[in-house]
């Protein structure tokens, strides 16, 4: 995209409609309608057809694959769902914080966007369901994914012995359950709060109080997020630990969340919902979360690395080299050169952030990326030296049909709602909202 | 073109008055200003400008102004930059000056990781506020709007717009009329810039000129320096640090009568603890004939084997092997890189040493042999014997019968 | 003011009821009136008697040497690095407002950016000088720069030190480029105001002949752009840099992954604990209270308490993976600091970073100024309490019981602190006095009039 050519943004303004965009939005100072609204905001029949395509594809996809793990190897079965479950789950995660995040700063530009961020959210009870294939076998004591659930090696072992009181059966599930209980509470206690925006006649008390909760939320956000990966993923190496581990969990969230956020209001206007109230200029906004979560990911992931290459302390060493031999090697270079090196120039330019066309492709790109770099985080403790890719039945199907559940309860709740807060008073701003 | 310009110049103004610049417009608010920018854009001028008080929202497109280059300047900087990180580090700690530090390699990349991006962002800064500059025409010290006394309020509140009578399209008639169409507060001829020199005054250049060149002495000296050799010591910065108030090795002492500073150890003397009248235990000796048995404040025990067991685990072991083989890990490890001057340690359970006094054994461990150093320095007699004596059991391992074990344990060999 | 204040955050970014000229007024009589407050005199009586101190005590340390300070085994890196890590810290949050806050359009950034990033550079110049002090030989420290020189040796780049030394300086030439070109139309407007040729020399030297032009601001904002893109991850990488100094060693106490991000939080939030510090009185004494509104402070409060959560974070994870390592010596370590001999220390830090910050829950505590200065003052001082944490209590109990002592600073250490704040408040006062206090045409391209086109929406 030559610089010279591209007239720069106002010009288009004073030439008329942008080219290849959707018509023009609503003027700033006109209120927005609330029940006519000027776009259309129902997903309808659509959402049906979600959930039986999706729904349909992805339950037979997950019954495929516990079949597969039923009559196969118990562990191999095990890492291969807790893989793709904590790929599904950082989304999940990632959209709670999106929306928490923009209810706490009093965001403008995202208002338009934030009921569909919501809906993704609203997958929270999904996701403690779909946690059952690890918690019911850890809670009958099975340690094929979590070595300190057997006793014996607990006693064996001086360390798990140190740990046994964080590292237990009944307080790791009591921690999951606070864990969910908290996940599902906040996001319905912000989805119903702003359905009821939609209709009521002081929205404005209701976004302030919705603010309010939101800053302790975020407190509580962070300390679960935290510890649920501590416990689903760097518990699988129980004598490794370091102290940014969350953080770089979070960052993962973060990126992956906006990834599908953007495939997904694609999606929407594709379908021809939303088509004049998302703008381009929400794209540049995502596009710009999805560039700079791709250098904090970077950021912290290096962090974390130089401080233990460096020190070379054997006993938190262990932990990279696993991933520095064999096939591992492999995957740790494309992880440096895909998930940071070619996002980062690809997502660099504007044109590429405001185009839909490149910001989906690097959008699936790095959904892609983050699932490998969770397969990164989790397989190496059970594949030494090799990849497992006897196993690519178990992983394709599990993340499939944990996607395709996950759409299909996103548009489930999208059924019954607008697809935009049209309640919220910040809504003409957030439509008329432009970059710099 | 210029014909032209010429031409209006003589029929709208007096001889000898300065030529006209342009045309000036003052408005009132961003909006009168954006409305004026379109008429003026559309109407097909280009060396136009407005000059406003903080960058109005908008104006770009109401001038048509085009994207800048700017950000290729600044990625070709933090090319450059990244670049030139690169090469430095590579060139000075992998090539021109190796230094090994921490274990890391001599070029190590995730070490250098953060000189990379230093320098990246180091060079494009400078180039984002350059560029900038430069593409500005900045710094510019004087400017024919700089004489209307009206426009210092440009950096204040006010708006402006000015047509150049150089553009192609400027009929001084035809652009009063545009201008005032676009309903200013204010319409006013520029005219050039006579008043003000065009060159800097003559005693500033020079005085520049001065200061530059002297300027260039301190790194003129410094050049020399580098060169020139010369008879006089260094300068001493510190001198108390160079010259310590204190008496070192071989100087000369004026206080004894020997003159040195250095004492020798006083004739019929012992320090405190250095004793060491007991030729059985600290030589291994018994009228000097080498011990058979152990000093009798060395019990056999099993304490006393488990000391001798963790100390030979930590000073012999690794040569001699944990079952004294001779098959350590630096003795494996250097078997295999199979140098050739490696002389192989001895393994324990040949016969000789088991006929040895444990005397001789424990004046090998204290004095060494052939290649084995000595290690009377580093671990105390006491713990010397207990590695004999755990030496003796290990050989003793390799020689016994079931009969050694007593008759109620037997039971748990089978 | 009322006025002000009931206006709807959700529609109106908090601003000030300004217009152009009140704003380019307001800014410049600052600079302008032949006598500034009584209390800037005051202020600067302090300052140059606190800087008089600080050249005492580098002179007597150059005649001297370090012995006079109170680093002694093991506790070699006490107060000038405690002090280098404060002042680092406090740079932060001037480049924060203004690039950060830039790139997520916090509008209302506009009115305290400019003596932040002033606050950035003083801050970074105090900072520089106390490792410069503490290599012990200051007319060595060119040795830590890439210069060929006759021991024919290069700087040794695997070291975090000489990383810093690239931050450090990078950070403070950045910090400076963008702060003069957030100036040169304010420079400008100095110039066009000023009566008296000499003023009129000066700021027109500086403001490079700057006169508003439209296709100037076009290239003028995209460089701010860029160097708002480039300063951001800079400020990151600044203090994480700072915290691989410790990080990378194996020392209990400092080795631990979180330190990068930990210590970026920490040098925000202590940041703006500075810059609360200093805007409550600037805007008392200068009459900016037009600009900087209560709306600003209560927004600074709010970051500030969000920053106080990312740091008390941190100091929790710190102790939960000290036990959760089962590695006796950073368990040790920790448990160190909570009931070892600087449990004092460790104690003030948390009341300081993690309690006093609460009270900002509260509405009317955000909005009395008073108070939002109270606790800004006690910010800073736990700031500096946690550098002192972590230098002094990790210095002074390493791996070997055998090598451990008490820390005890002298007179100078403290000398030489409290000068390092005569140097930082007489730069400081002297800007207040002589530049631009507020970005004007910032402030001005967001006051309402600005907007009143409407038609470019």
């Amino acid at each position: 995209m030559a610089e010279d050519k591209k007239p720069n943004k106002p010009v288009k303004k004073a030439a008329g409609p942008k080219q290849g965009e959707p018509p023009k939005k609503p003027p700033a100072n006109v209120e927005a309608p609330k029940d006519d609204f000027d776009d259309n905001i129902r997903l309808g029949l659509d959402a049906d057809r979600v959930m039986k395509v999706a729904g349909g594809v992805g339950a037979v996809s997950l019954v495929a694959c516990l079949g597969l793990g039923f009559t196969g190897d118990a562990k191999r079965f095990m890492f291969a769902y807790l893989t793709a479950y904590i790929w599904i789950l950082s989304i999940a995660i990632g959209a709670l914080f999106w929306v928490t995040l923009q209810h706490l700063v009093n965001a403008n530009w995202s208002i338009v966007l934030r009921r569909v961020a919501e809906l993704m959210a609203q997958n929270m009870p999904l996701m403690a369901l779909l946690a059952l294939p690890i918690l019911v076998p850890t809670a009958m004591g099975n340690d094929s994914l979590y070595i300190w659930v057997n006793h014996e090696t607990v006693h064996a072992d001086h360390l798990l012995h140190h740990k046994a009181p964080y590292l237990n059966v009944t307080f790791f599930l009591i921690r999951c359950a606070i864990y969910f209980g908290f996940w599902v509470l906040l996001s319905r206690y912000l989805f119903q709060t702003s359905v009821a925006q939609d209709q009521s006649k002081s929205p404005g008390d209701l976004a302030k109080r919705m603010q309010g909760l939101s800053a302790p939320s975020m407190i509580l956000l962070a300390l679960t997020l935290t510890f649920a990966a501590f416990d689903f993923l760097m518990s699988l190496e129980p004598a490794w630990f370091s102290t940014i581990y969350g953080v770089y969990f979070f960052a993962g969230c973060v990126l992956s969340f906006n990834s599908l956020f953007a495939l997904t209001l694609m999606w929407l206007q594709k379908q021809g919902r939303l088509v004049k109230s998302v703008s381009v200029e929400h794209y540049h906004d995502i596009g710009k979360m999805m560039f700079g979560f791709t250098v904090f990911w970077a950021y912290i992931g290096f962090s974390q690395f130089m401080l233990i290459w460096y020190a070379n302390i054997p006993e938190e060493t262990f932990w990279y080299k696993m991933r520095f031999t064999g096939d591992w090697r492999t995957v740790s270079a494309i992880l440096l050169v895909c998930h940071f090196v070619l996002p980062f120039l690809g997502l660099l330019s504007r044109h590429i952030k405001r185009n839909k066309k490149t910001l989906g492709f690097w959008a699936v790109w790095i959904l892609v990326l983050h699932y490998v770099d969770i397969y990164w985080l989790v397989k190496p403790s059970l594949h030494e030296e090799t990849l497992p890719t006897g196993d690519l039945l178990l992983d394709v199907t599990a993340i499939v049909g944990m996607l395709g559940l996950f759409l299909a309860g996103a548009a489930y709740q999208a059924k019954k709602v607008r697809l935009v807060a049209v309640g919220d008073p910040r809504l003409p701003k957030s439509l008329a909202f432009e970059n710099f | 073109m210029a014909d032209k310009k010429k031409d209006s110049d003589q029929t709208e103004h007096a001889e000898g008055e300065a030529p006209l610049h342009g045309l000036l417009a003052e408005y009132d608010s961003t909006a009168a200003l954006i409305a004026a920018s379109k008429k003026v854009r559309d109407a097909g001028f280009e060396k136009w400008d407005t000059y406003t008080p903080f960058p109005v929202h908008g104006i770009d497109g109401a001038m048509g102004i085009k994207m800048t280059k700017l950000p290729w300047i600044v990625l070709g900087a933090a090319i450059t930059g990244l670049t030139t990180a690169i090469l430095m580090q590579w060139w000075m700690n992998a090539v021109d000056y190796k230094y090994i530090i921490s274990g890391k390699p001599f070029w190590s990349i995730p070490a250098s990781v953060p000189i990379y991006f230093e320098l990246t962002v180091l060079f494009s800064a400078f180039a984002a506020l350059g560029g900038m500059l430069a593409l500005n025409n900045l710094p510019l010290p004087s400017h024919p709007l700089d004489l209307k006394e009206r426009f210092a309020k440009v950096t204040d509140d006010k708006f402006f717009l000015m047509i150049q009578a150089a553009d192609a399209k400027f009929d001084e008639r035809e652009t009063r009329a545009l201008l005032e169409g676009t309903h200013p507060t204010v319409l006013d001829v520029v005219l050039e810039d006579r008043t003000s020199p065009s060159k800097l005054p003559t005693g500033l250049v020079y005085g520049l000129l001065i200061v530059a060149t002297a300027s260039l002495i301190p790194f003129a000296f410094i050049a020399k320096a580098r060169f020139a050799k010369s008879e006089k010591t260094r300068v001493h910065v510190v001198g108390d640090m160079d010259w310590q108030l204190k008496f070192q090795a071989q100087q000369a002492h004026p206080f004894f009568a020997d003159g040195r500073a250095e004492r020798p150890e006083i004739p019929e003397t012992v320090a405190v603890g250095h004793l060491r009248e007991d030729d059985h235990l600290f030589r291994g000796k018994e009228q000097d004939t080498w011990a058979r048995t152990f000093p009798t404040s060395i019990e056999p025990s099993a304490d006393a084997l488990e000391r001798g067991k963790e100390k030979f685990g930590v000073y012999c072991a690794p040569c001699h092997g944990f079952a004294g083989d001779g098959d350590g890990p630096i003795s494996v490890r250097a078997q295999e890189l199979a140098e050739g001057t490696w002389v192989p340690p001895t393994n324990v359970h040949q016969d000789y040493l088991r006929q040895m006094p444990v005397g001789q054994l424990f004046d090998t461990v204290t004095h060494g042999i052939r290649n084995m150093a000595g290690y009377g320095q580093l671990i105390e007699p006491e713990d010397r014997w207990k590695i004999v004596m755990y030496l003796r059991a290990l050989q003793r391992s390799r020689q016994t019968s079931v009969d050694d074990v007593p008759e109620a344990e037997r039971g748990a060999l089978k | 003011m009322a006025a002000i204040s009931d206006v709807n955050p959700f529609v109106q970014p908090p601003k000030g009821d300004n217009d152009f000229a009140r704003v380019t007024d307001n800014v410049s009589r600052i600079a302008e009136v032949n006598r500034p407050p009584r209390a800037w005199y005051i202020a600067f009586g302090i300052s140059t008697s606190l800087l008089g101190l600080f050249g005492i005590s580098v002179a007597y340390l150059f005649w001297e040497g370090i012995g006079i300070w109170g680093n002694m085994n093991p506790s070699y890196w006490g107060f000038p690095i405690v002090n280098f890590v404060f002042w680092v810290g406090i740079g932060h949050a001037g480049t924060l407002i203004s690039a950060i806050l830039y790139l997520m359009r916090q509008t209302w950034r506009t009115a305290i950016n400019r003596f932040a990033e002033a606050m950035t550079i003083f801050a970074v110049i105090c900072a520089a000088v106390f490792p410069g002090l503490h290599v012990g030989r200051p007319w060595l420290p060119y040795w830590m720069f890439p210069i060929p020189n006759q021991m024919q040796m290069w700087p040794q780049f695997r070291s975090p030190l000489e990383w810093d030394v690239f931050a450090v300086g990078t950070y403070a030439t950045v910090s400076l480029l963008f702060w003069y070109m957030g100036m040169i139309p304010d420079l400008a407007t100095f110039r066009d105001r000023s009566t008296s040729p000499l003023r009129r020399a000066l700021y027109g030297a500086f403001a490079m002949g700057w006169r508003g032009s439209s296709r100037q601001w076009h290239r003028y904002e995209r460089a701010y752009l860029l160097l708002a893109a480039l300063a951001t991850p800079l400020v990151l990488s600044v203090h994480s840099v700072v915290s691989f100094d410790f990080a990378t060693s194996q020392m209990p106490g400092w080795h631990t992954t979180i330190f990068p991000p930990y210590f970026v939080a920490g040098a925000i939030f202590g940041g703006f604990a500075m810059v609360v510090t200093l805007a409550v009185p600037a805007r008392q004494f200068f009459g900016l209270k037009r600009i900087i509104t209560i709306n600003h402070l209560e927004l600074m409060s709010k970051i500030i308490l969000a920053t106080g959560m990312m740091v008390g974070y941190a100091y929790g994870m710190e102790f939960f993976i000290a036990w959760y390592s089962g590695s006796a010596y950073e368990g040790f370590a920790l448990l160190n600091r909570a009931v070892g001999p600087f449990a004092w220390s460790y104690w003030a830090m948390i009341f300081c970073n993690v309690v006093t910050p609460q009270v900002f829950w509260f509405k009317s505590m955000r909005r009395n100024v008073w108070v939002i200065f109270f606790v800004g003052v006690l910010v800073n001082i736990g700031m500096w309490f946690e550098r002192f944490v972590i230098i002094v209590t990790s210095g002074s109990r390493d791996f070997l019981p055998a090598s451990w002592g008490y820390f005890i600073p002298t007179a100078w250490d403290f000398a030489t602190l409290a000068g390092s704040f005569g140097l930082f408040f007489t730069l400081f006062l002297l800007f207040c006095r002589y530049l631009p206090m507020v970005a004007m045409a910032e402030v001005k391209a967001f006051v309402p009039a600005a907007h009143a086109s409407g038609d470019h929406h």
